[in-house]
């Protein structure tokens, strides 16, 4: 390899001022840089904790501890800045978590008319807001219902070699009335939306959801064989071939996407009860995980953290260690219970992220300035 | 010895290549580095500044002669007439154009901030770095850099994941 330009304390000095997904960026550069980023910052050491959101006070918490010592307790992250007057508790179509990236919180505001979801950006560790701008054509849709689940057609990606920052709008029909023949993306810094080209017709079926991982975004066609359309964020294309669904002896009534250790995965929930979720691994469908107890959900959007496996029991979030193979747990393996989330009277209807406190800039985005 | 010149104590500062620059005492410390050697009293006649060629110093001076607070008889002047905002906005767009320099020139200007201890200039010449980097594809970033993808295809799928914060 040849000699970088600048010494070697001058390249960390330079590491060391980049934003925390930068640095993780940099590593991919080369050799010397991964080996770099080992040696003089402490960015790869930091963990990731579960962020527990809870649409009924649209509010973000943080689960202190994982591990055995866990006492089931949890810290507020964020919380919508309520109006002088307005309700204390919040329906949950209202106001939801799209997703996180770095630190950073999507959150989708499906209040107000003729907006499709007013997205914005959140950094609860430094305070940055960002407004993204609204989706195009939403504005033409005269929707008697003023509040519809927006926020299931955006998807918040982050591009590992880009580096760049994007809000998807997939393809969709909300009840018929409102459609969407084409994703839309949002680079953030950019001031507009794109319409992304050969993406017609490749409707969402939104109860599946929409997940990006590794800088593809992934979701299941509606109507018709149930199909993955995988859509590239590097040049936001199609790819040409639509991934099945894992084959099932039983047949399925309800699954949604997932993301499990950077890669694709599926929930799949079947009439009998039994939850399955399984992994895309090498082009093959692998079931990593079964839960056999009613009443109890393998949370969405992601179950899969660090060691362990999660697991919702209404407002009780339970941890079970990932061993290798099949993990399969029944009513009578109790897990560990590392939430126990405040008890409310609206409902406990919670979604599981991956949060970790970063200082990453969000100022740098605004198109406006 | 430091010489004087009007009442302001001078100080010389020799480059690699043999070129003498003298400086006002005030000018020279905007380094930290030289500021030590002046307060440790080791500089009582020429400073040599090993590893910075004439064209870097001189470019060096050059911007801590800007940048030297102007407080004192000598800036008295300037900031009676002109506010602090509208100084610093000029600082900021001189900054810009003194940063308008090619590569190899920026990569020598951060070398000889961060030797001299020049804080001010170091964020100056580091920011178009970081920002190259936080900007560009790593296509641009390796060429900008000069150095090449090392990886093997299933290496870099490592790293990727890695990366990802939510998975470790």
């Amino acid at each position: 390899m040849e000699a970088c330009f600048l010494p070697t304390d001058l390249l960390v000095e330079i590491l060391l001022r980049l934003p925390p997904s930068a640095r993780r960026r940099a590593r991919l550069v080369c050799k010397l840089w991964r080996d770099f980023v080992a040696e003089h910052t402490t960015e790869m050491q930091s963990r990731a904790k579960v962020l527990l959101w809870h649409a009924g006070s649209a509010a973000a918490y943080v689960v202190d501890d994982l591990s055995s010592s866990s006492t089931g307790s949890y810290t507020e992250l964020w919380r919508i800045a309520r109006l002088p007057g307005e309700r204390t508790y919040y329906y949950s179509d209202e106001v939801q978590l799209v997703g996180t990236c770095n630190g950073l919180l999507c959150i989708c505001d499906n209040r107000g008319e003729r907006t499709g979801g007013t997205v914005t950006l959140v950094n609860p560790a430094t305070g940055e807001k960002l407004p993204v701008p609204p989706l195009p054509g939403a504005a033409q849709f005269a929707l008697d219902y003023h509040c519809q689940r927006w926020d299931r057609a955006y998807s918040f990606a982050y591009h590992p070699t880009s580096g760049q920052y994007k809000v998807v709008h997939v393809p969709c029909s909300f009840d018929r009335v409102c459609d969407y023949d084409a994703a839309h993306v949002l680079t953030l810094g950019e001031a507009a939306w794109r319409e992304a080209p050969g993406t017609n017709g490749k409707r969402c079926n939104l109860h599946a959801g929409v997940v990006s991982v590794d800088g593809v975004t992934y979701w299941v066609t509606d109507g018709g064989t149930a199909r993955i359309v995988s859509f590239d964020l590097d040049n936001e294309h199609v790819a040409a071939s639509a991934i099945e669904l894992p084959s099932l002896p039983d047949k399925p009534d309800d699954y949604n996407l997932t993301e499990v250790d950077g890669r694709l995965g599926v929930v799949i929930r079947s009439p009998s009860g039994t939850r399955e979720a399984w992994v895309r691994e090498q082009g093959k469908w692998i079931c990593r995980y079964v839960l056999r107890c009613k009443w109890q959900q393998i949370p969405r959007p992601y179950f899969a953290h660090g060691e362990y496996f999660l697991k919702l029991e209404g407002r009780l979030l339970y941890g079970y260690s990932r061993k290798s193979g099949v993990v399969k747990v029944s009513h009578k393996d109790k897990g560990r219970l590392v939430a126990k989330m405040k008890d409310d009277n609206y409902g406990s209807n919670y979604q599981t992220f991956a949060y970790v406190r970063t200082s990453e800039p969000l100022g740098v985005y605004d198109a406006t300035k | 010895m430091a010489t004087r010149e009007a009442g302001k104590k001078m100080i010389m500062l020799k480059s690699p290549d043999g070129m003498e620059f003298e400086v006002e005492e005030a000018v020279a410390m905007e380094s930290q580095t030289i500021r030590k050697m002046i307060e440790d009293d080791c500089a009582d006649t020429a400073i040599l500044i090993p590893n910075i060629n004439s064209k870097i110093l001189s470019r060096v001076i050059e911007y801590c002669n800007k940048h030297v607070p102007t407080t004192g008889a000598t800036g008295a002047a300037a900031s009676d007439t002109v506010a602090p905002a509208a100084l610093a906005e000029d600082l900021k767009i001189w900054d810009a154009e003194f940063i308008k320099v090619n590569r190899a020139t920026r990569f020598d200007l951060i070398q000889a901030a961060s030797y001299l201890n020049i804080k001010g200039l170091l964020d100056l010449t580091s920011q178009t770095t970081i920002d190259t980097i936080s900007d560009n594809s790593l296509e641009e970033i390796r060429s900008f850099l000069s150095t090449k993808n090392d990886y093997l295809p299933e290496e870099e799928q490592t790293i990727r994941r890695e990366n990802q914060w939510a998975f470790q």
